[in-house]
């Protein structure tokens, strides 16, 4: 799995934050995503493909 | 036409036939699998959207925009584009979320996270008093609305959580039915009080919201006094009124549904997280909007949509929708996933959606864990909804032990 996200549409609502936070974190200063780890193991998947679908603003990409 | 016609009658926002289920109509609409039209106050006929899939679309969808002053956007009434003509979140694109993210910094996941001890601590206090109290007494005032308040006062800087202009205010605000003079009279009173707040910051700053936007963002040139003014009441106003409801109505479901309360009462640890989520679900507080309009043609669920055209979503129906959840009409607080779209959808689904999670996860369980044989004082069938507010809940709930 390789993740991408496009920082530039993130609005900061932290979903992805409480749904895979192995992988995502928000910036202090702003809210706007940090991604963690954009190969992510098998154990994290299912939490990254949740936060894809919750992210309010499609940021978050995946390729599997 | 005829068959537009006919849908038009459908009027917006639609009664509800029980307290505990959205509208009958939203809930037909979904089931339809089509936006429907109905009628405004206005006379303009929105399209409204109730399937998950849809009401995520719509939000999602950078063509539909959310901006209240253009002439297309379906108002909740007259006074919304008096109120909210011009703050942020009423806003598209670069007046939008530029503005966002000057307020992100004390609303992420591990920002609020660092508020959960103070929170807990509130939460105490006021059951502490709780029990000091006469019975039987007005748990919305004692507790739902205690929390959130001083909570999100705190969070913002401002001592103002005992303030009655301030609950007052935004009741008037909220209320579809009361008169534009009066909601601009109410926003005018909760400015005041705010200015006066941003001026003590100015004088004497620290480190909460209100004297960071005051004291960092005006003289940057981000911001200018009276939107920091503007923020202050937005954050202060959407911040205690929503997540006071949902306590309100979230304790009333507990209270009728033991078995829920036992589960989440077996294992808080587990379950606060998910009997939030699934209160939030279940309720769906948020009953008059999101509204938006199509800036281009689109197509939702099949439907047409012209440029120009006015779109309401039903949260409640989106969030009953048996595509997504199984049983959707049952409350099951260990009920897993997030795919309730009770705080909105898209880049302006709700800033201080963190926050409210921790209050409901630490309120809930403890409010039955020190108080078990909280029961109600009144028959159920006496309680007293907020029917015309742009957000459910109740007006007041009577218990006693």
């Amino acid at each position: 799995m390789k993740v991408t996200i496009d920082e530039a549409k993130c609005c900061g609502a932290g979903q992805c934050v409480l749904v895979a936070p192995a992988v995502f974190d928000q910036r202090e200063d702003d809210g706007v995503v940090i991604l963690l780890d954009a190969e992510p193991p098998a154990a994290e998947h299912g939490n990254v493909r949740e936060a894809a679908t919750v992210c309010p603003a499609a940021v978050i990409s995946i390729q599997e | 036409m005829t068959q537009a016609t006919e849908a038009a009658a459908a009027s917006l926002p639609a009664p509800r036939q029980c307290p505990y289920a959205p509208p009958a109509f939203y809930a037909e609409t979904r089931e339809s699998g089509r936006p429907r039209r109905g009628t405004i106050w206005d006379g303009s006929n929105p399209w409204l959207v109730a399937t998950h899939d849809q009401v995520k679309q719509v939000l999602g969808d950078p063509r539909i925009g959310a901006d209240v002053t253009d002439p297309a956007f379906p108002n909740t009434d007259a006074a919304q584009p008096h109120l909210q003509g011009d703050i942020f979140f009423r806003k598209d694109g670069e007046e939008h979320l530029p503005i966002r993210r000057l307020l992100n910094p004390d609303f992420t996941v591990k920002q609020v996270e660092r508020w959960r001890p103070r929170i807990e601590q509130l939460v105490d206090e006021a059951i502490d008093d709780l029990l000091t109290l006469p019975r039987p007494l007005d748990l919305v005032r004692h507790f739902a609305l205690r929390i959130p308040t001083e909570a999100i006062c705190e969070l913002l800087g401002v001592d103002l959580a005992d303030s009655p202009v301030l609950t007052d205010s935004v009741l008037a605000i909220t209320d579809m039915h009361a008169a534009t003079e009066e909601k601009v009279a109410a926003i005018g009173r909760l400015n005041e009080l705010l200015a006066r707040c941003a001026r003590q910051k100015q004088e004497q700053p620290d480190e909460r919201l209100l004297s960071r936007l005051v004291n960092q963002h005006v003289p940057s040139g981000e911001l200018t006094f009276d939107e920091v003014v503007r923020l202050g009441v937005l954050v202060i106003g959407a911040g205690h009124e929503t997540t006071s409801n949902m306590l309100g109505l979230s304790v009333l479901a507990l209270l009728q549904h033991a078995d829920q309360r036992k589960k989440l009462l077996s294992d808080p640890g587990d379950y606060a997280a998910t009997c939030a989520e699934e209160m939030l679900r279940y309720w769906s507080i948020v009953q008059t909007e999101p509204r938006r309009f199509a800036r281009e043609d689109v197509e939702i669920g099949g439907q047409l949509i012209n440029a120009g055209e006015g779109i309401i979503c039903s949260l409640g129906a989106a969030n009953r929708d048996p595509a997504v959840f199984t049983a959707p009409e049952e409350l099951d607080v260990t009920r897993p996933g997030r795919q309730h779209l009770a705080f909105g959808h898209g880049v302006h689904q709700c800033l201080g959606q963190n926050l409210a999670r921790i209050e409901l996860q630490a309120a809930l369980p403890r409010l039955f864990q020190r108080v078990p044989e909280l029961r109600l004082a009144v028959p159920e069938d006496q309680l007293r909804f907020r029917d015309t507010h742009i957000v459910y809940g109740l007006y007041e709930l009577p218990v006693t032990w």
